[in-house]
This record gives structure tokens, sequence and C-alpha cells, in this order.
């Protein structure tokens, strides 16, 4: 639908190439999207993206300014970013601070790092090798945007793991009682820790991926990311209090976001008044879904209630 | 004896199904009236109509003598109709006394402002008390009080008025042995002062201990009235069931193994346990009795390694054995089947394969990826062998009934074919007809070689269940009987310490 009145009113917007290399633009949110998939399907948040993002590009920056190449900086920042998400999901599941708390605090840290390792004001790093810059905005056969096609890639696997691994089974069982899981022999602390690494590791992705495209990485490159990525994942019908939601949908929310912004980048909407979109669009998709749900929730509850009158169901009272 | 309140030829319906289908039922003075049935059979909405939450459709209702429409449940209070529920609701941060007089505190008028009169309060909820045998600070705050204790404010409560009928629905279900006896007898109290009681539970011998009466209701008829003195156990609950159930005598069972399956010796986590020994072997059914409190709950999570002892040793066949965490529990075959099902046995909102086949992921995968085929044969497989009933292994948990749900912790653990299975309470919140089910679930279990140590506050399903049966008080273990030293008085006497005088 978006598509159609964007086509619409923005002569061009349906543009195949122009449509394909739009997807630059917000690979990196979708990237993180699908980790942050995990983190809130096991009833948790991780509000520190945005600030891992920053801190493994400008890692990855310095790693090259002092002389390594470039992939293997790109490398070691997607090991920072699973080390900074090793250590979001051990104070979560040490300590037991909720995660919201937790990954706020460390959203502070790690941004306050990143701008710090970059140097205040100019604080950029740039000139990075042609093959690099590559990734970020090259296409393969002219028409495949390699960022869309590490994207595709890795919304395969994620999908995969959730659906068919052992992994995944006890991701959604944690979400619906973790209680019940510790119970049944799930390692509950080991799967949680795993969501925040693997959160962690993607925005270092995301790092790597936004670097490219804008060639050059700062200490503020992931500032307020995460905001976008927790609303990719709730428009894409992820539950907030955990238990649900799928890869794809995520990945559609991802899609309808960006497509929403280069909609309107096209239109000349400024990127201060598209955030007025973004927040309808958010209301307008989760209370959809909450409409339906509230819906069927509550004819269910009805028809439980008279069934439970009628004893078909026990409702642990008698 | 006089008749206090009759309801005679009772419907009702709830959107357009018969809930109730012409009961007939009459409380006289001083006697207790017993309604049983399985869960939806309609106890709870006689009841209600009883207490004026609901309208009946037809029916006939009187109240000493006179023709009444109970309108609401105040009107129910006025007229001396009181109900004490399975969860008593108090006001957490009042104290006893003014949870008692709700509504009707003592008080003068100062102006606008009504002002209660502490001490008069005080003393008159202590008099009440003292007329029930209740010993309990009437300043304490009503979130202190046990589960049992709250019930006795409830029974008070009604005490401040004229109570003409006390309904009591399912109140011992949360209440250990020793709490159900002080409950009883001022229930019995109340009874000799001229109270009609109506009661309400699943277990039967309490049934058969307080009242005199019984009306058996199956699916919203009423399906016979009887004395007690004329009905066995058995009749009672073929009756209730409507089908033959086997709650019948434990199975005969004869040591095989020479050397103990599982072996523990001075097992400790204080405050909660200290000094345990005992062994299971093999195919024996083992009862762990105790009051509530008593630390069984803490052993067998110990040995779940859910909250691991202090110190102790635990050998399984003759291995020395150290249980760090629930994952070294379950690959040593030793699982736990836990008290509260919604809390800690399933995920209600996931389907019955999810729930099934959760410990064995690793046996129907490969390297981590599931095998789709092998893992619905396995839920599949025991959803028949378990024979829970449910459209498919799909359905949702949550929209089976407890015995099913029961059934579906059960088939989680059986899949890892376990040595050692912990019950805790297996039977709780689960009707008559599925008890039968579990029953034979448990015995087929142990028929088959493996160990089962069954907690259970219920004394007779204790007895029923097991071979031998290992009493603990206060954290220790205090004795361990065989099934011919056994007997509900004899448990007592260890769990509580003292010897019971048999009623």
């Amino acid at each position: 639908m978006e598509m159609i009145v964007f086509s619409a009113v923005a002569p061009g917007f349906l543009n195949f190439e122009n449509l394909m290399s739009s997807t630059n633009n917000f690979m990196a949110v979708g990237v993180m999207a699908l980790s942050m998939t995990f983190v809130i399907i096991t009833g948790g948040i991780d509000l520190s993206v945005g600030s891992m993002m920053s801190l493994c590009g400008v890692s990855m920056g310095l790693f090259w300014q002092h002389g390594l190449n470039i992939w293997i900086a790109a490398i070691l920042a997607l090991v920072l970013g699973a080390l900074l998400g090793f250590i979001n999901g051990q104070i979560i599941v040490r300590t037991g601070i909720q995660p919201l708390i937790a990954t706020l605090a460390t959203l502070f840290i790690y941004g306050s790092l990143a701008m710090v390792l970059a140097g205040q004001g100019d604080g950029s790093i740039y000139g990075f090798p042609q093959s690099y810059l590559f990734l970020g905005t090259g296409s393969l056969f002219r028409i495949m945007p390699v960022q869309l096609l590490v994207f595709s890639f890795l919304a395969l696997v994620f999908g995969f793991v959730l659906q068919r691994t052992n992994y995944g089974r006890r991701v959604y069982f944690i979400g619906n009682n973790e209680a019940a899981a510790l119970y049944s022999g799930v390692r509950v602390q080991h799967v949680k820790t795993y969501t925040y690494v693997i959160s962690g590791c993607m925005s270092g992705v995301a790092a790597v991926l936004m670097g490219s495209y804008f060639a050059s990485v700062r200490g503020d490159m992931g500032l307020n990311y995460e905001l976008t990525v927790i609303t990719a994942c709730l428009v894409g019908g992820v539950n907030v209090f955990g238990g649900s939601g799928t890869i794809f949908g995520v990945v559609v929310g991802a899609f309808i976001l960006g497509m929403l912004q280069q909609g309107l980048n096209m239109l000349n909407v400024s990127s201060v008044e598209q955030s007025i979109v973004t927040g309808l669009i958010l209301i307008a998709a989760v209370g959809i879904q909450q409409m339906s749900g509230l819906f069927s929730r509550r004819t269910r509850r009805i028809k439980k209630d008279r069934m439970s009158d009628l004893g078909l169901v026990s409702t642990g009272r008698e | 004896m006089p008749e206090v309140v009759s309801a005679t030829g009772l419907m009702k319906s709830f959107s357009g199904v018969t809930v109730v289908k012409g009961i007939d039922i009459s409380l006289n003075a001083g006697e207790a009236h017993a309604l049983v049935g399985e869960n939806g059979a309609g106890k709870s909405t006689v009841i209600k109509v009883l207490s004026g939450v609901h309208q009946p459709d037809s029916g006939v209702i009187k109240f000493d003598g006179r023709e009444v429409t109970i309108a609401n449940p105040a009107h129910a209070h006025q007229l001396g109709i009181f109900t004490v529920h399975q969860e008593p609701a108090l006001m957490p941060e009042l104290s006893v006394a003014e949870n008692v007089f709700m509504g009707f505190h003592p008080h003068r008028h100062i102006g606008p402002i009504r002002w209660v009169r502490m001490s008069e309060m005080n003393a008159r909820c202590e008099a009440v008390f003292q007329r029930l045998g209740i010993q309990m600070d009437v300043r304490e705050s009503a979130a202190r009080l046990t589960i049992a204790e709250q019930q006795m404010v409830e029974i008070a409560k009604s005490l401040i008025h004229d109570v003409k009928v006390l309904i009591l629905d399912e109140p011992t279900a949360t209440l250990s042995l020793h709490e159900t006896q002080t409950l009883f007898s001022i229930v019995k109290r109340l009874m000799s002062q001229g109270t009609a009681v109506l009661f309400v539970s699943h277990r039967l011998h309490e049934v058969f201990e307080l009242c005199s009466r019984v009306t058996v209701m199956r699916d919203g008829q009423m399906v016979a009235q009887r004395l007690t003195s004329e009905l066995t156990d058995e009749q009672l609950v073929n009756l209730m069931v409507g089908r033959k159930v086997d709650l019948s005598l434990s199975r005969p069972y004869i040591r095989q193994a020479s050397s103990p399956l599982l072996k523990v010796r001075s097992f400790n986590k204080p405050p909660y346990f200290q000094d345990v020994n005992f062994e299971i072997f093999s195919g024996e059914i083992v009862g762990l009795a105790g009051l509530i409190g008593a630390g069984r709950t803490n052993v067998a999570e110990a040995l779940f390694g859910i909250a691991p002892a202090d110190s102790g040793e635990v050998y399984l066949e003759g291995q020395s054995l150290t249980i760090r965490n629930v994952q070294s529990a379950i690959d040593h075959g030793i699982v736990y089947v836990p008290e509260d099902r919604h809390k800690h046995g399933v995920a209600l909102s996931m389907s019955i394969h999810r729930n099934i086949t959760l410990p064995s992921l690793p046996r129907t995968s490969k390297w981590g990826i599931s095998r789709f085929e092998d893992e619905s044969n396995l839920a599949r497989q025991l959803k028949e062998s378990l024979r829970i009933k449910a459209s498919s292994t799909e359905q949702t948990v949550s929209e089976l009934s407890g015995g099913n749900q029961q059934k579906v912790v059960f088939g989680k653990w059986l899949a890892r074919k376990p040595k050692l299975m912990i019950l805790d309470e297996p039977t709780r919140g689960v009707d008559v007809g599925a008890k039968g089910e579990i029953y034979r679930v448990i015995r087929e279990l142990a028929n088959d070689g493996v160990a089962v140590l069954v907690i259970s506050s219920d004394l007779p399903e204790i007895l029923t269940l097991a071979n031998r049966i290992l009493v603990m008080r206060e954290g220790r273990l205090a004795g361990c009987l065989s099934r011919d030293e056994a007997s509900e008085q004899s448990i007592m006497r260890y769990a509580t310490g003292v010897s019971l005088v048999s009623p």
C-alpha cells in the first residue's frame, strides 16, 4: 500500500534500480532488528545496540588507522561487538538487573566510550580503501546491492535458527515461561546471554556496513539507532513482552520503515518531520495487531468463561 | 433438626446452555451437607445461587420456611448465609480485627468523621476468636497470616453477624492436614451451635469425616443424595464419575535389586533440611509425607539441582554424584514434576508438542538442528501412551484440563526415560476421574522399573500409592513406615511429633 502511495505521489519511486539501491539506507537497522528479535522474544530488550554500533565502528576505524588491514579490522569490530554484548548479558543474568536498565546504562557507557575514542568535535575517520566501500554502496550485476545480499543471507540464517534449531525453541520457551524452562533443564542464563552476544555482534555488522556506506565512521554514528531497530521489531509483530514474533515479520517491519523513509525523502520531507510519520506507523501497526489480538483474546476469554461454567475447561478454581 | 435453607428444582443456564438442571438441596441446622462432583459438575453455580451471586432461572429457595429471592451477596449476609472460598480475600495491609469487622467497624461520630473504636473492635474480635477456639493476635496484619489462618478470619467474619448457613468452597485444598484438623474443629463447634454447613471438597475422606449427608452432582444434574453412613469411598467416587475408577490399594512390590538405585546420606541445607538419609530402589514407589513447610519440596529441589544441597552425598547406582544444576540431574536420570504446574511445569500458551519435547531436544536433533519427523513422532507417541485428551499434539496446553496438563508434564520427562522420578503433589487441582489416570501412569512407571518418590499432603493418596513412606518433620526425616505400619494416624504421629487421638 505504501509502495502504491509513494509511486503515485513521487514519480520514479517504483524505478527498480532506485528501489534496490534505496535499501542501502536501512540495512544496518534491518541487521540489528534480526538479533533484537531474539532478545525481545526471550523477554528482554537491548537499548545499547546504537552505542555498540558506534563503538564497533570507531574501533574498526582506529584499528585500520593503526595499520591493520580493513577486513581484519572489520572482523575485530564484530568480535568487539560480541564482547560488549556478552558484558550486557552477564550484567543481566548475574545481577538480575532488568534488561531495560542494564542496557540503558551500557547505552551511555558504550556511547560515551565511542565519542571519547573518536575524539570529540570533528572525530570522524575516513579514507577507507575502495574494496571496503564497495560493501556499502556496490551492487552485484549492477542490480543487487551487496548490503541487501548480506542482509538476506543473515535473515535466512536467523529465521532458520529461530524456527528449526534447539536454540530457537529454547528462546521461545523462555519467553513464554522462564521458570518452566529452568525446571525443564534449559540453561536459561546461557540462552539469554547468547541473545545479547548475537545482538552485540550484529551491531558490529551494522557498523561495518554503515562505515562503508558513509565512507567514514564517527563516535555518534549509531545515535538513536536503537529506537528505530526496536520500532522495526514491533512493527514486525514481535511481542514486546516476549514469547512470540518471527524473523519474517521483522524483515517486513524493517522494509516498511525503510521504504517509508525513502519515499518521504523523495518527497523532500525533512528527517525531522519523518519521525512524525514513523510514530504514526508504529501506532497503526501495533494498534492493528493489538486490536485483532485483543478481539481474539477477548472473544476467547468470553468463550472460556462460558465453557468453564459448562465445565468444558478447567479454570483451576474448582 | 429444623431445615434452615432449601432449594428445589434449581435451574440455571448461561447463554442458552443449562449448567444446573433441577437440583434439590436442603440444609439443616447443626448439620453438614456435602456437595461433591467432578470439576464442572455445576457445584460452583449452586453455591453462587445460594450466596446471591447468580439468580436462578427457575426453582424455589426457602429460608426458615419462607420463600425468598437472594438478590445479591449483601442480602445473603443479611439472611445469615456466608461463604468461605478456597482463596480468602483479605485486605493484607489491615489488621486481623479490621478485616473481621470490615464494613461494620464499631464507631462513633465526631462531626462528619466516623471514628473507629479500635479497643472495642479488638476486644469484640478476641471474644469471637475465643468462641471459635482460634489463637491469633487480632492486631497482626493480615498479610502475615497463613492461608489457613486467613480462612479462619473469614469464618470469624461471618460470626460477628448471626451465621445461620456457612458455605465452605473447597477450604482445605491448600491446607496441610494439621491446619485442616483445626479448621474442622472450628466448623464442628459452629455446627454444635446450630449453624448449617454446606461443604464442597474433592477430598472424600473429609466429606465422610464432617458430613452426614451428601449430594452428588454430575453434568449439572443431581445423581444421588445419600447419608454418608450408607456409602463407601468407592461407591461415592463411582457416583461422581459415573464410571468405575480404580483408586484401589497399592500394587504389590517385591524388591528385586539388592542395592538401591539412589542413596542419600547426611543431606544438608539448613534451615530447610538437615541430616536427611534415605534410599530408593528401582521399581519402588516411596511416599514422602509431612506437614507443609517440613522441607519435602526443598529435598526434591536439591536432588533436582534447582537449589542444590549444601553438603551430603548422593549415590546413584552406587556411583557418587554431585548435582550442581538441573542439567546434571536430568543427565543422570533424575527428574522432577513440580508442585506448581502453571508456574514451573508447562508454558501454558505453547502447544503440547513444544512442551513435551523441550527436554528431549538434544535427542531429536542433529547438530542442534531439529528433525521434525522425530520430534512430532515423540510427541504423538507420548500423547497416546499417556492418553492425553486433546485434538492433536499442536493444541495449546492452556486449553487442557488440569489432569491432562499434568500428563503433559509427565510426558516431558517420560521422553527422557528417567531412572528416578520425583512427583510433588502430583494430583493437586486434578479431579477425581483424572486422579485415577495419574495413579495408573505412576504405577506403570514403577512397573517399568522407575523409582518414584511421591510428595503429597493428601494422606489417602500416599497410602494408596506408596510401598514405603518417609515422614519429614521440621527439616528432618522423622520416620520410615512400611506398607503395613502406615496409616493416617501413624503418619501424623511422625509428622507432628505428637500422638493424635483418633477421631
